[in-house]
């Protein structure tokens, strides 16, 4: 492995994992051979397990539910317009671990994000670059996840733009959606790193560190719409990945709402501040 | 766990004022409690990975959102 990945996490594909030494990663998981070799035999922990396509299978989430190893999993869905309704089986396994759901953005993804969090599990969206089909979606996810009744338990990417809009520092979305090469390393099964949503692209003449960097101050070079957005700090380019001329008018929509809900939750906490003082100044008279 | 560091929470000026705030914001009715943790925080809340021990220098923001009970328990903890 690449000496400059020795700061960041890796995520490793199981075969590859279980070679490792005592650097923290993240173990892919695509077999329930591999799963309930990491859940039973593993003599390392992994961070937690990252499983992939295996959510119909009943057998994996009974294993999950009665291994004595607490490892986290985050469950990647691969169709979530078909396969939400097989979110049920996570719920015995949420008695003994931390479980997160990933859910691509792709149509029918709401379906599995509104389930996924009336079982009070974590979502992550991965949005990708999205089709107006999908930005549609994601704009009823937003307004779900914002004011949802029920909704206890963070939907990012939403959730941290929010905390950012008020005023968190929680990094840009390739650090929120975990897509950060400075702090999160994709390896293929040889051993390379792989750049995110990128199907195989490798780093090549730019260090992890620098991947982001380098990309937004390209987008800004070429003349694109980054350098005038007023959402660049908190994206820096991640839209513009792998297509720099993806057009952003419909993420720039949802920036606009988490800005908007942002600088209404201001207001409403100022609007208690300024009762507060009023009650305190005329107990005073 | 999330009743302990609620109240470790409320002990502090710092925390009541926290919980004051949340409870103003549930009260209007008007934002989920998942939005109104992130605001009302000022942290993300990553609820991932929960014992992530990474080297020095790496993912600062998921490390010590995560390590933070507080953070977790406020939003999590107190309605459910």
């Amino acid at each position: 492995m690449p000496q400059e990945a020795y700061q960041s996490l890796r995520f490793l594909p199981t075969p590859v994992a279980e070679r490792e030494d005592e650097r923290p990663f993240v173990a892919v998981v695509r077999s329930q051979k591999e799963l309930c070799r990491l859940l039973l035999e593993s003599p390392r922990g992994p961070e937690w397990l990252q499983v992939e396509g295996l959510l119909g299978d009943p057998d994996v989430w009974a294993l999950a539910a009665h291994s004595a190893s607490q490892v986290p999993l985050d469950v990647v869905l691969s169709h979530p317009a078909t396969e939400f309704s097989d979110l049920y089986r996570l719920v015995d396994v949420c008695a003994v671990r931390e479980v997160r759901v990933s859910v691509p953005a792709v149509p029918g993804f709401l379906k599995a994000v509104k389930l996924a969090a009336s079982l009070r599990l974590p979502v992550r969206v991965l949005p990708g670059q999205p089709t107006s089909e999908v930005l549609a979606e994601l704009t009823e996810a937003l307004g779900f996840y914002l004011h949802g009744a029920m909704v206890e338990t963070p939907v990012e990417f939403f959730h941290s733009l929010l905390a950012a809009a008020c005023g968190a520092d929680t990094g840009s979305l390739w650090m929120i959606l975990e897509e950060d090469p400075a702090a999160f390393l994709h390896y293929d099964a040889e051993g390379h790193v792989e750049l995110p949503r990128s199907l195989g692209f490798r780093l090549a003449e730019i260090s992890p560190e620098a991947f982001v960097a380098h990309h937004f101050h390209n987008l800004v070079e070429q003349g694109a719409e980054c350098a005038t957005c007023p959402w660049q700090q908190a994206c820096r380019g991640y839209f513009k990945w792998p297509d720099p001329a993806y057009s952003c008018a419909g993420v720039k929509q949802l920036f606009s709402i988490i800005d908007a809900a942002a600088g209404e939750i201001e207001h409403d906490l100022a609007s208690r501040e300024g009762q507060s003082n009023l009650t305190a100044s005329e107990e005073e008279n | 766990m999330n009743d302990e560091t609620s109240n470790e929470a409320i002990d502090s000026d710092e925390g009541r004022e926290l919980v004051g705030r949340r409870l103003f914001l549930q009260s209007m009715g008007k934002w989920s409690g998942a939005a109104i943790a992130a605001a009302v925080l000022g942290s993300a809340w990553i609820a991932f990975p929960p014992e992530a021990k990474l080297a020095p220098g790496s993912i600062d923001v998921a490390v010590t959102a995560a390590a933070d009970g507080s953070t977790e328990s406020v939003g999590a903890g107190e309605d459910g």
